[in-house]
């Protein structure tokens, strides 16, 4: 080979090798499987240099395992102005999103009072990420209209996803920066904080497991202080601590925001809401308090103890109009009654003609998760019937 | 961390970049010595006695025209690849939604993504006009370099117009295999159409061929229009893209 030869090819070769080692030492370091380590070294040693651009490209496998480290519990948030009694920030009249002919939301009219915490349930498929999609400006309304801030609404997806080779600092300061605002290191730690990610603060995302994500997304919503949030499952990935850290800090959130979120886990509902709305079929069966959720679809009963229990009470009970059923377990008598209001007047007079003696009685209410079986499982309620 | 940085990073720390420049650059050195060493290469592959193939002497523009060839082939659908991997960002919608309800205008988001693609694929390309130069220069003689610099920089507009392509189709389709597959199509489309008429004359690829012809003494007036044509096109792409992108529900 001649000198001019060895002068133009040293380059090339020089570029080739270094290119080769450089992927070869990524392939042996990526935590991919030995086989996969094996095709890949192959591929990018006998195809020069587009095995190794197909390693570089379309490899996966390089993100690392989960670091066990520990997260600290959430930092109390520092509350801002409350924004109770500023009327409904997040409203809708007659919303409806249509797909073909399949209608995913039906007429629904919402009113989020400013400074609440809003629980949107519904069974999967009810239309809640719908409704928070076109809520949140990212899908059109076939029909109705809709009130929103024009600006401050903040939104978290079901499991949020980020730029796996960014660390969770970055990612904080990248929602600030999108929302026009440069947030100091200082600022950035304490946003991390309030969600119990501090520790994760220079880890890179693509290494976070779905519940980190999700706290890191509500960090993430968290910044610049939206008056509106708008969260859509934000528990559903969370074990039972992180459940209880993030649901606090939603508590936390409303007053100085107005905070939807939409949940299919009635006990988070119930945790933190101040009003609910049930979502079912497109359609809002009922929005309201929880209480009145509850007192609303009540099929009324009553326990009652008495000291001894007498057929002939179980019998003058069973005798009276306004009992539907009497379930007898020992000296306790569960009462179930037809009319409430008939029942108010008259259980007492019954038991006393049937010289009941009465140790303890009350009312039967019922929890959130059967009103809320009962409500999706049979007619709908009058949409204001709860407001 | 401005949406620009956040591009830069990408290219960074993905090592994309690598892949991008390594195609350039790998064929920038090979091209030219392929040309150089045909006659070598091919009887080293087994000659016949009866049949005998006698290669012309090679010039420096065969040098380069080798490197645009392979550059413009899979150097093209490396660099469709590195694009489609930052603009399409409605392929995950639960990625789509941090960005889109936080930009104050889509066209922040498609325009630092278009133009960071289209750098990092000029500065592979020009990385490669570099090497393909050099080896050019020692195996094959002497490159005028006025020439070499305009054909790099008309080849560039193509690059540009490739990618503001990846852009228009990441905003019709929201995978990234199908956006490099679409963008290919158009790419593709391209020559084909250019066999109307003189329709060649107008249109983006004629910019490929620049660098090579540019070095065998063809007039850079040749290339006003196709340039001229190629700069609207990608104007008008990425204005569609945001365009259809802003409609686009997630």
């Amino acid at each position: 080979m001649d000198s001019e030869a060895i002068q133009a090819l040293a380059p090339a070769i020089v570029v080739a090798v270094a290119f080769v080692v450089y992927c070869l030492s990524r392939v042996i370091r990526s935590d991919m499987p030995l086989a996969s380590k094996w095709l890949w070294a192959v591929a990018t040693i006998a195809f020069i240099p587009l095995g190794g651009v197909a390693y570089l490209l379309f490899a996966r496998g390089s993100s690392g395992s989960l670091p066990d480290i520990p997260l600290s519990p959430p930092l109390p948030r520092v509350p801002r102005q409350a924004l109770e009694g500023i009327g409904y920030p997040v409203a809708s009249r007659g919303l409806t999103k249509s797909y073909g002919s399949t209608r995913a939301l039906d007429g629904i009219d919402l009113d989020v009072p400013g400074g609440s915490a809003y629980g949107l349930v519904g069974p999967n498929g009810a239309g809640k990420t719908t409704l928070i999609g076109i809520l949140a400006g990212l899908r059109k309304a076939s029909s109705g209209s809709m009130e929103l801030p024009e600006r401050g609404v903040a939104v978290m997806p079901d499991t949020p996803v980020f730029d796996p080779w960014l660390s969770a600092r970055e990612v904080v300061q990248l929602a600030a920066s999108l929302t026009g605002q440069e947030l100091s290191a200082g600022r950035v730690g304490e946003t991390l904080a309030e969600v119990g990610l501090l520790e994760a603060a220079e880890m890179k995302v693509g290494s976070f497991s779905r519940g980190m994500l999700q706290r890191l997304g509500i960090a993430v919503a968290t910044v610049g202080d939206p008056r509106v949030l708008l969260l859509d499952e934000p528990c559903s990935a969370l074990d039972p601590a992180g459940r209880k850290d993030v649901l606090d800090l939603v508590g936390r959130l409303k007053g100085g925001s107005t905070v939807l979120f939409s949940s299919h886990i009635l006990a988070d509902v119930e945790r933190v809401c101040d009003r609910v709305g049930v979502l079912h079929q497109g359609r809002l069966l009922y929005q309201g308090s929880l209480e009145g959720l509850s007192s609303s679809r009540l099929s009324a009963a009553y326990r009652i103890r008495c000291r001894v229990l007498e057929d002939s009470v179980v019998e003058a009970l069973q005798a009276a109009r306004f009992v539907g059923a009497v379930h007898r377990s020992g000296d306790e008598l569960r009462v179930e009654v037809t009319s409430l209001d008939e029942a108010e007047k008259g259980l007492v007079r019954v038991l006393a003609d049937a010289g009941a003696a009465v140790v303890e009685m009350e009312p039967l209410g019922r929890g959130l998760e059967e009103a809320f079986l009962e409500l999706t499982q049979t007619s709908p309620l009058d949409p204001g019937g709860g407001l | 961390m401005t949406l620009w940085r956040l591009e830069w990073l990408r290219l960074l720390r993905t090592r994309r970049w690598i892949a991008l420049a390594g195609v350039f650059v790998f064929f920038g050195f090979i091209g030219p010595a392929t040309v150089r060493y045909a006659q070598q290469i091919f009887e080293s592959l087994g000659s016949s006695d009866e049949v005998s193939v006698m290669f012309p002497d090679p010039i420096p523009a065969d040098g380069v025209a080798s490197y645009v060839a392979n550059a413009m082939q899979v150097g093209l659908v490396v660099l469709a690849v590195v694009a489609a991997g930052a603009l399409c960002f409605d392929g995950d919608a639960a990625y789509s939604v941090f960005f889109r309800t936080r930009v104050s205008s889509l066209s922040r988001l498609v325009v630092a993504r278009f133009g960071v693609s289209a750098i990092a694929g000029v500065l592979a390309f020009a990385a490669g006009s570099m090497a393909a130069w050099y080896e050019s220069a020692v195996l094959l003689g002497s490159v005028p370099a006025r020439e070499m610099l305009l054909g790099t920089f008309l080849c560039s507009l193509y690059l540009v117009f490739a990618v503001a392509v990846v852009a228009f189709a990441s905003s019709i389709v929201r995978s990234k295999l199908n956006t490099v597959m679409l963008s290919l199509a158009i790419v593709i489309l391209m020559p084909i159409l250019g066999l109307i008429g003189r329709l060649a004359q107008w249109l983006p690829s004629r910019l490929v061929s620049a660098p090579e012809m540019l070095l065998s003494g063809e007039a850079v007036g040749d290339y006003l229009r196709p340039a001229a044509v190629t700069v609207v096109f990608s104007a008008m792409l990425v204005r569609l893209a945001i365009a259809m992108s802003s409609r686009r529900e997630i």
